[in-house]
């Protein structure tokens, strides 16, 4: 070959090299015809293959195709399978929601972080007052606090207002499950139910709790 | 036309010259596809080995910005399927179609505009990965002016090829050209339609996996399919088993491997139907994949001894093999109960080595042993060269894509078990990654004895062969 050529020696200049045709193109010319095809049949058991996939496919459409309308992202609407069932997480009672009541609500006062305002607006994180019984915060919201109050440990003096008359029971019990369950605190949920009770006990109170009346009562 | 083909000597047998006319005007424009085909090789084989090792040592070049482990990873995904796999399919494609049209390779000169535009494309983006400029979609990292640059390119390279096959001598259109004229044509169009400015949100995801997925649809699978197709009975020298296998596998591939992209969406915020329907096409894969199958290794029976004496055959039929793994893997990880474990787990990286690498690369290194010797007339020099890339890069792949079959599966019964911290699902990884980490080494060193190779190829350098590797041996298989 001429092997002197350096420059771009692969290409191919058959004016420039001199030699015969078979070294020229020994590897086209070694190779065998360009490939065929057979007429082979295929085998049968293709044939059932394709059809029991093609089958699976029209069940697996039927049942998990899902429906279009307002449900489409939900797998097999009302055909859930017993273990989804158990890891889809129980639909709470009431659709309000705490944190949303306690932001709207609460929050000016007590801080969103459950800490109060030293001096001014005392603590709901960890606060006796919250964490004792469920009757105690149930009867402070729905008829507002006012008066010296002792919590923890700090005595404060100022006025609550009452929100039994704008908040439904159901927010009432949200918002204080809420409480009960941020910062720390970890006690029993409220209920809508144990709200309605004590909102029908004292239905006659048109004024502020104080600290002995509220003392005086879980005696 | 007819002065243009006649070669002395070749008179009784036109198809040799037809041969010898294709294998000379491809020779330019594919042995340019190829030489930056290999650079973006050896680039993204060493940006996915740091990639690698960031898993094993998490500090290591963490203080620079260029090289942390969210651009590292796009920069290897984006130089091994832009530059690599791309340009390596454009070079085959090239090739392929001037051989199985039986005539000359036409508008050369778009190729050559094509290859230049792709490289830029490829550098400009890679580079501006590195330096913090992605879009931050999966596949579609590159900023639009390396991807304006890559979809002139996929055009260009399309006219040509469609323009040679206008002008074929043949009548009987081979399969493998089947899947070439299928894939040049959709490329393009998806490339551009995924890359449109349109989406956001959740459609944003939808299009991104419909297009990641039909990258391989559409690119990276019909060229390995074509080079199976192809250079299995060419090298053993007999007719591929039968036509209708080829046509039925070739129509159900196109029937149901487009819809399987929104598998990679299961559990996400999608319509339940897309889902099932990706993947009930992903299951139906299994009809043209054992079609194909049938058709390879019937046509293989009783030559498997052929193996050690063709470098081509050898990878084209370890990647055929590793063709029908990966499909039928991916179809059983489409389902709901199997994904939910292998979601988010080092499974799918497996899963994607096997398919990119252990099938596709394969195939394209077959390839290119049979076709190198064809354009720069000079054979491969050190045969035990290619033995050692052969034996590094598949133990390297078989070591790869098991331990991260492995550790992934193990990653994600981790991860479902509620009573086990999230970390131990971390923990638990951590052998299998540096196993993935040696792998990844021993396949970068038969990288470079591939690179070696392919060097002095073009350079037409090292021991001046006559005959292909191996012909001592078996004279009538090593082609
Ligand atoms: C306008 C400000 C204000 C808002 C709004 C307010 N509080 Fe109070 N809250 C106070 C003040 C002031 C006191 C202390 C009253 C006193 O000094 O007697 C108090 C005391 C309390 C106490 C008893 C003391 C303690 O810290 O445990 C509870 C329980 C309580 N609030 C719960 C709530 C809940 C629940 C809400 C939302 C529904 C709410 N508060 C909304 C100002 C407010
Ligand atoms: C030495 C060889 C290689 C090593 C060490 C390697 C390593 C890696 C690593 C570490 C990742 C990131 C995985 C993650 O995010 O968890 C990755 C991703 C990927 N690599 Fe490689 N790689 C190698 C070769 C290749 C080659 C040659 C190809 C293709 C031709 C390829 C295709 C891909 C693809 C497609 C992904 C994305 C996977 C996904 O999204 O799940 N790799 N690789």
């Amino acid at each position: 070959m001429s092997d002197k050529k350096t420059d771009s020696r692969w290409r191919f200049r058959p004016e420039e090299e001199k030699h015969d045709i078979y070294s020229l193109h020994r590897q086209a010319l070694r190779e065998p015809p360009e490939p065929q095809e057979g007429l082979e049949p295929p085998p049968w058991w293709l044939w059932v293959i394709s059809v029991l996939l093609i089958f699976w496919a029209g069940f697996y459409l039927g049942r998990y195709g899902g429906v279009f309308g307002p449900y489409v992202h939900v797998l097999e609407e009302g055909r859930r399978t017993e273990r989804e069932t158990a890891l889809v997480p129980k639909e709470p009672e009431t659709t309000v929601s705490g944190a949303e009541v306690y932001a709207r609500v609460c929050a000016a006062c007590h801080q969103p972080n459950g800490q109060g305002v030293p001096g001014v607006f005392p603590p709901l994180a960890g606060s006796e007052w919250v964490l004792k019984d469920p009757e105690t915060p149930i009867l402070i919201v729905l008829h507002g606090l006012q008066g010296p109050i002792e919590v923890k440990g700090t005595v404060y003096n100022n006025v609550m207002p009452e929100w039994g008359s704008k908040l439904s029971n159901e927010e009432i019990a949200a918002v204080l499950t809420y409480v009960r369950n941020s910062w720390g605190n970890q006690t029993a949920e409220i209920t809508p139910d144990m709200v309605e009770k004590v909102r029908k006990e004292t239905q006659e109170r048109k004024t502020h709790w104080t600290q002995e009346e509220l003392l005086k009562l879980k005696k | 036309m007819k002065s243009d083909h006649s070669i002395p000597g070749t008179e009784e047998a036109p198809e040799l010259s037809y041969r010898i006319l294709s294998d000379t005007s491809s020779s330019a424009p594919v042995i340019v596809f190829f030489t930056s085909a290999v650079v973006w090789l050896l680039v993204g084989t060493v940006f996915g080995l740091i990639a690698s090792f960031k898993f094993n040592f998490p500090d290591w070049l963490g203080n620079i910005p260029a090289l942390t482990f969210g651009r590292v990873r796009p920069a290897h995904l984006n130089s091994v399927i832009y530059g690599w796999a791309s340009l390596g399919i454009a070079g085959l494609y090239v090739w392929l179609t001037a051989r199985l049209c039986q005539t000359e390779v036409h508008w050369r000169r778009l190729l050559y505009i094509s290859a230049i535009l792709w490289n830029a494309g490829v550098l400009y983006g890679v580079v501006s990965i590195l330096g913090g400029h992605s879009q931050g979609i999966e596949w579609l990292e590159f900023p639009k002016g390396a991807q304006t640059l890559i979809a002139m390119a996929s055009v260009l390279l399309s006219l040509s090829i469609l323009r040679t096959f206008y002008g074929r001598r043949v009548k009987h259109i081979y399969v493998s050209l089947w899947y070439i004229l299928a894939s040049v044509i959709w490329f393009p169009i998806l490339y551009v339609i995924a890359n449109l400015p349109f989406y956001s949100g959740v459609t944003q995801a939808a299009v991104n996996w419909w297009y990641a997925h039909n990258i391989l649809t559409v690119w990276v699978t019909p060229a390995g399919l074509a080079a199976a197709y192809y250079f299995i009975p060419k090298v053993i020298g007999r007719p591929i088993h039968s036509y209708y296998l080829s046509l039925l596998g070739f129509w159900s591939f196109a029937l149901f491997y487009n819809w399987n992209g929104i598998h990679h969406l299961i559990g996400g915020p999608l319509p339940t139907w897309l889902i099932s329907v990706s993947i009930v096409a992903s299951v139906l894969m299994f009809i043209p994949v054992i079609t194909v199958a049938i058709n390879h290794h019937l046509t293989m029976v009783g030559h498997f001894g052929k193996l050690r004496y063709s470098p081509t055959l050898r990878f084209v039929v370890f990647g055929a093999m590793c063709y029908t793994a990966v499909s039928f893997q991916g179809s059983i990880q489409a389902l709901r109960s199997f994904n939910e474990i292998t979601h988010f787990t080092h499974y799918t990286v497996g899963h994607a080595h096997l398919g990119l690498y252990a099938f596709f690369t394969m195939s394209i290194f077959g390839a290119i042993y049979y076709i190198m010797p064809r354009l720069t007339k000079w054979e491969w020099p050190y045969p035990v060269l290619i033995k050692f890339h052969f034996w590094l890069v598949a133990l390297g792949i078989t070591l790869y894509v098991i331990s991260m079959t492995v550790g992934g599966f193990i990653q994600g019964l981790y991860m479902n078990d509620p009573s086990r911290p999230f970390m131990d699902s971390v923990q638990v990884t951590k052998p299998y990654l540096m196993a993935r980490s040696i792998a990844g080494v021993v396949i970068l060193i038969g990288h470079l004895f591939f690179i070696y190779l392919f060097y002095l190829m073009i350079k037409r350098k090292g021991v001046k062969r006559l005959t292909p590797p191996w012909y001592e041996k078996a004279e009538e298989y090593a082609r």
